[in-house]
Order: C-alpha cells, then structure tokens, then sequence
C-alpha cells in the first residue's frame, strides 16, 4: 500500500512538473547536456529567439504547433530565448500566453561570439535562428530569419525522409 | 546519411549571400544613396582621407537602440582621425513602413544623428556587403580596404572589449587591427 501511494505521489510529480513552465539560464555546453540527459526524439529543432525580435514572435506560435504534428519521436522542439536577464520576466510572460509549458531555456549573459559559434559557425548573429538537429545534436540543417509554416514542415520532412522515417 | 545531410549544409552555406572578407576592396562604392538631408550620393564620397565606416543600422531593432548611445561618439572619434562614418538602413522591406525615409528622419532627430543616415534602396548594398544582421558595422582603410566587420563592442552592458574603437584607432595610425572579425545578436536585414 505504502508502495503504491509513493509511486503514485511520485507520478503526481512528474506530470506537475511538465504542467510547469521553467525557464533556465544556460551556456551552450549546459543547453546540450540538457537536451541530451531528456531526449528520446530523432530531431532536435532548436528555436532561438527574443521578445523584442518581431520576427521571432510572429513565427513562434506555428513553431508550437509542431510539437503536436509530429510524434516525440521524431522530433523534439526546443526553444532558446536571448533576452537579456532584465527581461526574464517578459519571456515567462510571453510563454505562458503562449500557453507552452515545461522546460525552456535563455541565454546565460556572456559571451556572445562563443554563443554564436558554438551553436553554429555560419550563423550570423540575425534572429530568429534555427537549427534542426540529429539526436546526437549534430546540426543537419539550420536557417536565420523568419520563415513560414510550410517551410518548417517541408524542411523536417525531407530529413525524416532521409532518415527514412517517413514515406 | 550523415554525409548526405552534410553536403546538403555545404550547398545551404553557399547559396547564402557571402560576407565581404578582411582585406576586400569596398563594394558597391559607386551605388547611389539617399541620405536624410535630401542628397543623394556614392558610398565612395562618404570616405575620407583615412578611410570609412560604413554602419547597418536600422529604426526599430532593439539591438541597435541597445548600441544607439555609441553612434554619435563613434563619429566623433572618426571625424577626429579623418574616418568617414555612414550609417545606412538596408531594410528594403520595411521601407514602406518603420523604416521609411520619414521614419529614418525622425530617428535620426531622436538620437540627434551627428553623421549621414542614408537609404540603401532594394538593399543593393547590403547584399553586396553580405550583411546579414543589424547592428553590424565594416571598416575600411585609406585605401578602401576592409580591416574590421562586425560587432562595435562586447556589451550592451560591463563592456569589456570596444572592438570597434580598438579598429578605429589602429586603421588611423596605418596599425594592423589585432580583432578583425567579431559577431553578435542582432536583428536580421529584411532584404
């Protein structure tokens, strides 16, 4: 009995804590180990964006929606936000209007250079950037600036089709 | 697969629009641009003796109202090494709207601009740059060659390393520049 109630208290947890939303401060190094420690997806499609690019904010809500149109194990969506830490609050607002939860990540102030190029050399610092990448986070694909829906799923498809994970 | 995927990268990296390297003579030095003031005239007019500085900027990115504070400065310490210094709006797609020539007038008397604030039609010379991001600045020399591109410091806030002013200051005295390259977050140019 006793056995039952921890397990379940222990489930209880979990999905409270999913219900929540968490916004860490991280390096790249730390946002990798992250992703790493959690993930069980083929793809990884890393969003970086801030609440004061127009742009980001415009394509964010159809990046959500990706979530739901491709299974977990296909693709995972992580979002990485740039916003200075004065404005930590304005990017836990903008999430929860978002209506997403569970855990997101910022920018730990610092430096930038290495920031830029440790996520990718090419990119050139223009937001929104992103990134899809393989489940060792190795980078398959990247592009910055805004794009529509469309081109997100017919970018993700055509690498699922190479993985052969879709027909 | 990997190898695919990979190949697929290279292709996506070429056909993007490549920024100008460390040495590269000025392009588009001939294009004709709008300043505020009504005049319309070459990139290559705004050079001076010891060269140009040639800065995208923009009305509404919050990046560059973060680095706004160091515009008219900067100016100064080029004016004062006989460095040219234009700051110049290539968001082609937003001329219709925010950063219309209206706009940029208003911005500029704002920040009370202490330099020329031209309009880069079509995006003609950020394209020829390669400059992708806003804020981002390409300094050239005497002889119209780049010697720095990239960000103007490390900031917005506990600036440890001026990039920009470090560049300015050895172009000026004909010094190797010891940081030529730099990156930073900024907006995207909406070509």
């Amino acid at each position: 009995m006793k056995n039952i109630i921890i397990f379940t208290l222990i489930l209880v947890s979990i999905r409270c804590g999913n219900d929540l939303l968490n916004v860490k401060a991280v390096t790249v190094p730390e946002l990798y180990n992250n992703i790493k420690e959690n993930n069980v997806s083929s793809l990884v499609l890393l969003n970086i964006w801030s609440t004061s690019c127009i742009p980001c904010i415009e394509e964010f809500p159809y990046i959500v929606k990706l979530k739901k149109r491709y299974d977990i194990n296909k693709l995972d969506v992580v979002f990485l936000s740039t916003d200075w830490e004065e404005n930590e609050a304005d990017v836990e607002t903008f999430l929860l209007s978002q209506k997403v939860r569970g855990q997101h990540y910022r920018k730990l102030e610092g430096n930038t250079q290495e920031f830029i190029d440790d996520i990718c050399p090419s990119w050139s610092g223009a937001l929104p950037f992103t990134g899809i990448f393989n489940k060792e986070l190795n980078l398959l694909s990247f592009w910055q600036g805004k794009k529509d829906e469309k081109y997100f799923i017919s970018k993700i498809d055509s690498i699922l089709k190479i993985k052969g994970e879709i027909l | 697969m990997i190898r695919i995927l990979t190949l697929c990268i290279i292709a996506f990296t070429l056909l993007m629009s490549e920024e100008i390297s460390i040495g590269s003579k000025m392009p588009g030095s001939d294009y004709i641009l709008k300043n505020i003031n009504g005049n319309e005239s070459e990139l290559s007019t705004f050079k001076k003796e010891n060269g140009l500085l040639v800065v995208f900027s923009c009305n509404t990115c919050p990046w560059v109202i973060r680095w706004q504070g160091r515009y008219n400065p900067i100016s100064e310490l080029c004016s004062k090494n006989d460095i040219g210094f234009v700051a110049v709006n290539s968001n082609a797609k937003q001329h219709d709207g925010v950063d219309s020539f209206g706009s940029m007038k208003e911005h500029a008397k704002k920040y009370e601009y202490m330099f020329p604030y031209v309009l880069d039609s079509g995006s003609r010379l950020a394209k020829a740059f390669g400059a992708m991001v806003t804020p981002h600045v390409y300094l050239f020399d005497k002889n119209g060659d780049l010697r720095y591109r990239g960000a103007i410091d490390d900031g917005p806030k506990r600036v440890k390393r001026e990039y920009l002013v470090d560049a300015i200051n050895s172009v000026s005295k004909g010094k190797s520049v010891k940081i030529q390259t730099t990156k930073t977050l900024g907006c995207s140019i909406k070509y």
